[in-house]
């Protein structure tokens, strides 16, 4: 049996907590757009049937966050699922016209507490934005439908699912908070349903953890 | 700042310079292509399986536990993860430490296995990764072999569905302290729950049935988020045993309804979230659970594997093939380590934690009509031959721990229940559920009970046991939870239903 000597274990504890006190280092990516030269959309979510928020010119350079696996899309780049997020545009745009080195995954998997989406599957009838600066979620109805979009959360502890929804037609959004502390995570995926205290939920997206910053 | 934080990081890295077999900042910082994680102490701290020298502590990293890859947030990568067990909970008085590496291969959970640690003494530990440290863990080690040990207090659970109910009942075995808690079985579910929405409080981020480790593990993971099953492993080490649910409903030897495949997923992502030892990594499709602890001169556990190796359940309740001596729900191999360990007598008391009713449960009592198959009613040959056995060799005061059948019930063992003068020659304690729900439903009325006098007490509510062993006596309180569908823990109660003892010497229950 080894005992470690005090005075070192005093040190091994005063370096932890520096680390515990810093911030998370920033491990972002850099890429430049690549189109035919036309101006490349900006996706709310990763895939082509989110709202278009924006648009980037061709070879801008980006700085991408994250990375996730979305709809296949093909570009001057090729054919890849990849959509890299840029916080710095409000959205995802597909890989498949962002030129990186090396070509494929730069950044790591999204849920890196800047933000995130994602979109019901299908028609993205339901749309939510994770905004990672105050906890809310931003819950985009898209479909005349007849249901209402709905955000399935789970926290920390146990608990969930909560639910963040969206009963106020297509078209609409509401913006509903968590409560979730700075650092603390939310797993969440985005469906469609009738508005219901247990609802049956359709149309789940795959699920992402995000953090608040 | 910055020149005080290198100094102090080159100060570290000199440390280890002079104790090679130790970790330090320096080796960990080494690990660069190991991306900066978040907390990844999400599923809290585990031990288990104390010998006197030694107990397994277990975390395992995952910074986003409910990610249904499986992988719960960790990149790809090597993380080192530093452990360290001491004397106080202040960690004033480091007895050791040390570093493992963990990867995605092993869903980055960690198994550390210290020895050299001193007999029948509280310790605490913890752990360190990416610059985070983990929650505090309490545990004990064995008492030394043959030592005088006048009191054991430990709790027993199974079941616990995590759609049907809050861990009210881990807050009561944490509030406790025991010195062990046993987990009898169905630590998951491989579905979701079926009861009706209002008596489901909660759901499964990943509600696929378990088919892929994937999901095997994002299920583990997810139960390993629960505050209160957080708090029951911290305070004290485990000894686990899985059931059917684990892998599938009422699997066993054969490829059906569990395929090897499917088993040897179960068993990887089970060795991974639970704090058993490597001799319980599985190999393939099999797995090495069946196990012996002993406690000083005071107890010996031998907890069993009654899934792995059973005999197919008979259909159609078939007596002819539930009485078929050639069937066994234990397999040979654990059969003859069981009666072989029985020749020792080491410990008063020998407890058999397991995971279907053992005692006869017959509404008709009838010989010629049988029920439950996948109870040991439906191994009737492994019931006398282990009963018979434990009788032949003397053992002193033999106690079957039971789970699965999500209902308190007690019971004293015979070798011929229909006989109601045949000698009781030991007694089982079965658990409720945590939180798996029955349904409604009373104990069995004065007819059935009549048939069956040798069991003693059924209570349809949510709980667990603590027993509490002395040289003298082994006392039962059956602990239930007042509402577990109430998540609010200032609207709900946990009382002792009723309490059971056994005195060394002398055979059966007696109802306190």
């Amino acid at each position: 049996m080894k005992r470690f000597p005090r005075r070192l274990l005093a040190v091994f504890v005063t370096v932890t907590g520096m680390l515990l006190a810093g911030a998370l280092p920033a491990f972002a990516a850099t890429g430049t757009v690549q189109t035919a030269g036309d101006p490349l959309n900006v996706r709310r979510a990763p895939t082509t049937s989110s709202t278009i928020v924006g648009s980037v010119a061709n070879g801008r350079t980006v700085t991408i966050d994250c990375q996730t696996q979305g709809i296949s899309v093909t570009g001057p780049l090729g054919t890849t699922t990849l959509w890299d997020y840029v916080p710095a545009l409000g959205g995802y745009i597909s890989h498949a016209y962002v030129k990186t080195t090396p070509a494929g995954q730069v950044a790591p998997d999204c849920g890196v507490g800047t933000g995130s989406a994602e979109c019901s599957t299908g028609v993205c009838a339901g749309e939510a934005l994770f905004r990672s600066t105050d906890g809310h979620f931003l819950v985009y109805d898209r479909n005349a439908d007849g249901k209402s979009a709905v955000v399935a959360y789970w926290l920390k502890g146990g608990v969930g699912p909560l639910y963040a929804w969206n009963s106020n037609g297509n078209g609409t959004s509401t913006d509903r908070a968590t409560g979730v502390p700075s650092g603390g995570w939310v797993y969440y995926k985005v469906c469609v349903a009738d508005y219901s205290t247990t609802p049956v939920l359709e149309a789940c997206s795959n699920g992402i953890t995000d953090y608040v910053a | 700042m910055a020149e005080l934080n290198r100094r102090l990081v080159l100060l570290g890295g000199a440390a280890v310079a002079s104790t090679a077999a130790l970790p330090s900042w320096a080796s960990a910082r080494t690990t660069a292509a190991a991306p900066p994680i978040r907390d990844p102490f999400q599923l809290g701290v585990a031990s288990g399986d104390p010998l006197p020298d030694s107990v397994v502590l277990w975390t395992r990293l995952a910074p986003a536990p409910l990610n249904p890859d499986g992988f719960g947030g960790m990149p790809d990568a090597t993380y080192d993860v530093e452990w360290e067990i001491a004397t106080d909970s202040a960690f004033a008085s480091v007895a050791q430490r040390g570093t493992v590496a963990t990867t995605r291969a092993q869903a980055h959970s960690v198994h550390v296995e210290p020895v050299g640690l001193e007999p029948g003494r509280e310790y605490f530990y913890r752990f360190k990764a990416g610059g985070h440290i983990s929650p505090v863990g309490r545990t004990l080690t064995a008492p030394a072999p043959g030592a005088a040990v006048s009191q054991l207090k430990f709790t027993f659970g199974s079941c616990q569905h995590w759609e049907e109910g809050w861990y009210h009942a881990y807050r009561g075995m944490a509030a406790d302290r025991p010195d062990l808690v046993l987990f009898l079985g169905d630590y998951i579910y491989e579905k979701p729950s079926g009861r009706p929405a209002a008596e489901r409080v909660r759901g499964l981020a990943v509600p696929a049935e378990t088919t892929t480790l994937a999901i095997y593990r994002a299920r583990h993971g997810q139960h390993k988020t629960d505050a209160d099953l957080q708090a029951a492993h911290a305070v004290a080490p485990w000894l686990v045993a899985f059931d059917d649910h684990e892998v599938v409903n009422n699997w066993n030897s054969s490829g059906s309804p569990a395929s090897a495949s499917r088993k040897a997923l179960a068993f990887q992502a089970f060795y991974e979230h639970m704090p058993i030892r490597s001799t319980a990594k599985p190999s393939g499709s099999t797995i090495q659970l069946y196990r012996q602890f002993v406690w000083g001169n005071l107890a010996r556990f031998h907890m069993l594997d009654t899934r792995q190796y059973r005999s197919v359940q008979a259909t159609d309740n078939n007596c002819s093939v539930m009485k078929d001596p050639a069937r066994t729900i234990t397999g040979t191999a654990q059969e003859q380590w069981l009666l072989k360990s029985f020749e020792t007598h080491p410990s008063t008391w020998d407890f058999l934690g397991q995971q279907v009713f053992f005692a006869q449960r017959d509404a008709d009592g009838s010989a010629s009509t049988c029920e439950s198959p996948d109870s040991w009613n439906g191994y009737e040959g492994s019931r006398k031959r282990i009963t018979k056995g434990w009788v032949d060799r003397g053992v002193p005061n033999p106690v079957v721990l039971t789970g699965d059948v999500h209902r308190h019930w007690a019971a004293d063992l015979r070798q011929d229940y229909f006989d109601h003068s045949d000698p009781i020659v030991g007694s089982e304690l079965v658990t409720t559920s945590i939180t798996s729900n029955p349904g409604t439903g009373g104990p069995p009325d004065a007819t059935w009970f009549s048939r069956n006098p040798h069991v003693k007490y059924n209570k349809n509510q949510r709980g667990y046991v603590r027993v509490t062993a002395t040289q003298q006596q082994t006392r039962a309180d059956f602990v239930v939870v007042s509402n577990a569908l109430e998540r609010d823990p200032a609207k709900v109660t946990l009382s002792t239903d009723v309490s059971f003892a056994i005195q060394a010497g002398r055979r059966g229950l007696q109802r306190l």
